[in-house]
């Protein structure tokens, strides 16, 4: 809960409580809430930032350039662009300008529960979701990870896992859900293999039947075919509303599920294909997106040897391996929650780092933003929303202090659909770090 | 034989006889005592919705207040003189919500019922608190040293409908039967409002149908006014001539319900009176009477974000009552919100506590900023146990500490409640025809450091400190 209630403070001096005051008058006059009057005229508002080294994502690096948005939407992205009249200046010289980040797999950020839904259970005013905020993501898929996902383990999520995709607009509950569900989960099995595969096949086989009896059964305006429960998460894979993540890593895995996906064709998304690079070739060709770590584990538990022993690359060298056979590659965090109990840096906040490492690891600078930007919109299908600094999409805009990999980075200013929700210079996460 | 028969004849007469004398004689004893008046001197009262009286006189009869007299004014004749000192008199506080229970008012730090867990979303709106009241309980005596006078209590159910709450007083000694507790049997009906899919379906669903009765009832009012409005107009002139002979003769149509005399001669024979607009009987349950408006409601939310997800149900509804927020303290940002919604929000129940501004250790008064912005502010202990409610004198302390008003906080736990309750007039303050339920503070009552001496309910001293020793009795009186 926002409202975190403290002690009672018996003795409050007069000189903290005019402070208090005077901090109280300044955020009160950004909290107010806005008449109608204010509403119609912030549609209306134009604002553009100018004079920072705008990072579109979509086009070429543009050194002093311009981001001019109205209302919720970018207007025009460019050098010397005519500032319209009335337009609210903001300066951006010396920063960057970036997208919003976009986390594919983030684990109870802004929200309460998932008591049924995630939709009724969002809740804009919680800590991970302003620590996640200030960490430049502004787009988070939320995935219910169930009761480890609270130390933001790192596990295969479950098949039909909940999902949801929602901005993260601080305080503001009707602008924070995008769409429900978000991906589907899919998990392949890892034991009883033989069994469990032939299990799936015939869940496919099963799945793709019923929705040919349902066609069938539209075109002759007859009755809908009862479904079986057992072959529901098929039917929802294949009626292919959403992508699928799968999480296959070894390249067995990789090989039946892709099989699968070429009897009976759905989006398919691979998560963690850590050892499947001798397929990189044929992934690429399908146009199949992956989920990789920059920071995957070096060592696997189960194996207790290096994973460099079992003829795979290192998780650093995995995205530009990758990317480089022409992959749409989107980079995960380490942990998918905000846990800052002693492991800050290695959690959904360090989203930015985690392209960094990519980069260490051999992938260039472009393709690491983009693989924290665009690559996990088109994955989430919200490519013509957000991903980008485009005319047209939402006004989802970070003013960074320096180049958004860099590990001295922080974010000035987070705009959400073209509304100011984060300053660094207001909020105590991160103002008293001084910039250098 | 006739000796026995006699006997007999003496024993019928002792069995009818006795009992009837008994009865006559306590009625007397009864009649004796409630005109028996009081007049009870203290340094100052509180009279909560008056300014406060200094050097005063509180004229008691029987179980109501007859007067607040000021200066030490002579009593009335044949008024018995109680010179309090140096106390303050303060009506006796209205607690707008509680759940206490035998098992659980004798708890140390027992949370709040603002802090408690609504389980799951469960329906018990025909459950009336009053029927698990079991006026010989030890609750219900040991709270007449609280200071509080009159408790609302919502059923021990939990769910997104807990019951109807009754709002009862604190035993005065030798109740046997609820009723005689009972202030109001049905005050309001108690709504929690969680998070959650289950809940937002169950919350929607009840609302909606509630919502659906109330606007059919009114389109059918609707059709109902039309036809009568047509079937006028197809009289003719006839309501004009009826208006004429209405002014001749000087009286109503007797037999016109809705006539539109002026009501001050009526034909006292054959006048009928308009029949009040009475739902069905079929139709009633306490959430229609509640979005009808003949029923007050309490939603309870607990989080900032409830409070979103709340509006978001409510604005989706054709037909939205004015209800009470039930909430705990909010951040700044939360009370704008909300406070922009005084369509649909008739006053705030709190817990008077202070929280901190988001992102900061700055403290925030939320109950201040309630006030500040207009709402009516109750304000309920913040632990539901005997210990929570006498604390609550020094948490309203903190209150003025923390920028509030004398008049908003003494309002706080006496006329607002009261009124939410629909008691004004009755309880939670002292003048003329309100219950005689007040309580007797050593030192200022707000100051902080005030020790409760009496507590008085309509009229009876049920709880009372040595004042000369002023050694803790612990005990009620009575």
């Amino acid at each position: 809960m926002i409202c975190e209630i403290g002690g009672f403070e018996r003795s409050v001096s007069c000189s903290c409580a005019l402070v208090g005051l005077v901090f109280l008058c300044a955020t009160f006059s950004f909290s107010l809430p806005l008449t109608a009057a204010e509403e119609v005229d912030e549609k209306k508002q134009v604002t553009a930032i100018v004079g920072g080294t705008v990072i579109p994502v979509g086009g070429p690096i543009v050194r002093r350039g311009t981001v001019i948005f109205r209302g919720d939407k970018i207007e025009a992205v460019g050098v010397e662009l005519e500032v319209p009249d009335g337009a609210v200046v903001v300066d951006a010289n010396g920063k960057y300008v970036t997208p919003g980040f976009v986390a594919v797999e983030a684990s109870k950020v802004g929200v309460a529960n998932t008591d049924g839904n995630i939709a009724d259970s969002l809740d804009p005013y919680t800590l991970s979701l302003r620590v996640a905020l200030a960490a430049g993501i502004t787009t988070a898929h939320l995935v219910d990870t169930g009761f480890f996902g609270f130390f933001g383990h790192s596990t295969n999520l479950l098949s039909g896992a909940k999902t949801a995709i929602v901005k993260l607009t601080h305080g503001d509950l009707h602008s924070m859900l995008v769409r429900e569900p978000g991906l589907n989960y899919f998990a392949v099995p890892t034991r009883q293999v033989e069994l469990n595969l032939f299990r799936m096949r015939e869940g496919f086989r099963k799945a793709a039947e019923y929705l040919k009896a349902v066609k069938e059964a539209e075109s002759k305006k007859a009755k809908r075919p009862v479904m079986s429960p057992a072959i529901a998460r098929y039917v929802t894979i294949l009626e292919n509303k959403q992508a699928t993540v799968v999480a296959a890593r070894t390249p067995e895995q990789i090989r039946d599920i892709l099989d699968i996906n070429s009897q009976y064709p759905f989006d398919l998304v691979l998560s963690r294909p850590d050892e499947g690079y001798p397929l990189a070739r044929e992934i690429a060709t399908r146009g199949i997106p992956v989920l990789l770590k920059a920071r995957g584990k070096d060592f696997d538990f189960n194996m207790t040897r290096p994973v460099l022993d079992k003829e795979g690359l290192i998780p650093i060298r995995l995205p530009e391996a990758f990317a480089a056979l022409g992959v749409n590659v989107t980079l995960l965090p380490y942990r998918r929650g905000v846990t800052l109990n002693g492991i800050a840096g290695r959690d959904l906040t360090a989203l930015h780092l985690e392209a960094g490492f990519a980069v260490r690891g051999g992938l260039d600078e472009d393709r690491a933003i983009a693989g924290i930007t665009l690559n996990p919109a088109r994955v989430l299908g919200i490519a013509d929303r957000v991903g980008s600094l485009e005319a047209g999409k939402d006004a989802d805009i970070l003013i960074l202090s320096r180049h958004p990999l860099h590990y001295r980075s922080f974010v000035e200013k987070a705009y959400i659909n073209g509304k100011l929700y984060y300053e660094r210079e207001k909020s105590p996460l991160f103002r008293d770090i001084p910039l250098r | 034989m006739t000796r026995g028969a006699s006997r007999g004849g003496f024993e019928l007469s002792l069995r009818f006889f006795l009992p009837l004398v008994i009865l006559v004689l306590q009625i007397g004893v009864v009649c004796a005592d409630e005109e028996k008046l009081f007049a009870y001197k203290a340094r100052q009262i509180y009279p909560a919705s008056a300014p406060v009286v200094e050097n005063g006189l509180l004229v008691v009869r029987g179980k109501k207040v007859e007067a607040v007299l000021q200066g030490f004014e002579k009593p009335p004749d044949g008024a018995e003189l109680v010179d309090l000192g140096a106390a303050v008199i303060v009506p006796g506080f209205v607690n707008p919500l509680t759940a206490m229970s035998e098992k659980t008012y004798m708890g140390y730090r027992a949370p709040s019922i603002l802090s408690l867990s609504a389980g799951s979303p469960g329906d018990s709106r025909n459950v009336v608190a009053l029927a698990s009241v079991k006026a010989e309980e030890m609750v219900y005596r040991r709270l007449g040293r609280s200071g509080y006078t009159a408790f609302a209590w919502v059923p021990a159910t939990s769910g997104f409908i807990a019951g109807q709450a009754s709002v009862l007083r604190p035993s005065v000694g030798g109740e046997k039967l609820a009723k005689e507790l009972s202030l109001r049997d049905s005050a309001y009906l108690f709504v929690s409002f969680e998070m959650g899919n289950r809940w937002r379906i169950a919350v929607e669903k009840a609302f909606k149908k509630a919502a659906a009765a109330i606007v059919k009832e009114r389109e059918e009012k609707e059709k109902k006014d039309e036809k009568k409005t047509k079937e006028r107009g197809s009289e003719g002139r006839e309501p004009e001539k009826k208006e004429q002979d209405k002014e001749k003769s000087g009286f109503d149509d007797p037999v016109t319900p809705d006539g539109d005399g002026d009501g001050e001669k009526k034909d006292p024979v054959s006048t009928k009176k308009p029949k009040p607009s009475k739902p069905e009987k079929d139709s009633p349950t306490p959430l229609i009477d509640a979005f009808r408006g003949e029923t007050t409601m309490f939603i309870r939310v607990r989080s900032p974000a409830a409070v979103d997800h709340l509006l978001r149900v409510v604005d989706g509804l054709p037909v939205m009552p004015r209800f009470v927020l039930v909430t705990p303290p909010q951040p700044a940002e939360t009370v704008e919100k909300i406070s922009g919604r005084k369509d649909l929000i008739r006053g705030v129940v709190v817990e008077p506590r202070m929280g901190t501004f988001w992102q900061t250790s700055v403290l925030v008064n939320s109950t201040r900023l309630f006030s500040e912005r207009g709402f009516d502010v109750a304000m309920v202990p913040l632990s539901d146990t005997l210990d929570g409610h006498l604390r609550m004198p020094f948490l309203l302390a903190e209150m003025l500490k923390g920028g509030m008003f004398l008049r908003e906080v003494l309002a706080g736990v006496t006329t607002v409640p009261a009124s939410l309750l629909g008691l004004e007039g009755k309880v939670g303050r002292l003048a003329e025809g309100a219950f005689a339920s007040f309580a007797v503070y050593h030192g200022d009552p707000f100051g902080g450091n005030a020790r409760l001496a009496k507590v008085f309910v309509e009229g009876v001293e049920v709880f009372a400190d040595d004042v000369e020793t002023l050694e803790v009795s612990g005990e009620a009186v009575k």
